[in-house]
């Protein structure tokens, strides 16, 4: 991402195509490394937020490439804060129990472990459905700087 | 071998071993692409599989549900998918799940090389 050209864009849309998750991870990084996040945490912030996109994406979009998904990065140090919303049917993963790792791997089963990447790395997570005064669903993600 | 921009799969043999090495991101939309050379990999009965990931860049959920889908079948055939040579971010990314209890990574890959070649 070209640093000057994004310096002040701090929101970010794509369309529910798959092949544009590389754009959001873009920008999420750029501003997780501009906001002093080493390039490890930086990743995992990344991760998080391209599994949450990936999940909308699949399961409520369903490649309607129509939809759109907006990401914006707002920042109050040390807490970096990523607002995603969607205007695609409710889905509240902080619903969703924790899985049991150590089962989970000795089970080998292979869903489920973008929602326990999001929950790992995340400080925060709220969740906002959809409703008569706002068409959009918006799930807020915090990480604070150490 | 399918190929992407953005993904991509050199693949190599020693003696009964095959080497898969990545390039590029492992995500939602690639991941597809490394399922299918893995299941082609398997499907030929081939069991003990290194995968290299000197240059891979990025791997998400999607890229880690490709081994545990066949860590099983490969292991009840006797062999073994063992990791080598990935980067610290993708390394933080196996780790961040607890991977490394379930999987051998290795620093190089003569390392994932000799751990195959000393179980025979």
């Amino acid at each position: 991402m070209e640093k000057n050209s994004k310096k002040y864009q701090n929101t970010f849309c794509i369309t529910g195509d798959i092949k544009e998750l590389e754009k959001i991870r873009d920008f999420v990084n750029y501003w997780a490394c501009d906001f002093g996040f080493n390039e490890i945490d930086a990743n995992k912030i990344v991760l998080a937020v391209d599994e949450v996109c990936t999940n909308i994406i699949k399961h409520a979009l369903k490649d309607n490439n129509s939809k759109i998904i907006c990401v914006k990065i707002e920042t109050n140090k040390p807490d970096f804060n990523i607002i995603i919303s969607d205007n695609t049917p409710s889905f509240d993963l902080t619903e969703k129990d924790n899985i049991n790792l150590e089962e989970y791997l000795s089970k080998f089963k292979k869903g489920g472990l973008g929602i326990q990447i999001i929950k790992n790395v995340m400080d925060e997570i709220k969740y906002f459905p959809s409703n008569q005064n706002n068409q959009h669903n918006v799930l807020y993600l915090r990480k604070q700087l150490h | 071998m399918e190929k992407s921009e953005k993904f991509y799969i050199n693949k190599r043999e020693h003696n009964d071993i095959v080497i898969l090495e990545l390039n590029g991101y492992l995500d939602a939309h690639t991941s597809p692409i490394f399922e299918k050379e893995l299941e082609s990999i398997i499907e030929n009965k081939i069991y003990k599989i290194i995968i290299n990931f000197k240059n891979l860049d990025y791997i998400s959920s999607a890229g880690l549900g490709v081994f545990m889908g066949y860590i099983e079948n490969v292991r009840n055939n006797n062999g073994d998918i063992k990791l080598t040579e990935m980067n610290s971010k993708v390394f933080s990314v196996f780790d961040l799940l607890g991977f490394p209890a379930l999987f051998d990574i290795d620093i190089t890959e003569i390392d994932s090389i000799k751990r195959f070649e000393n179980k025979n």
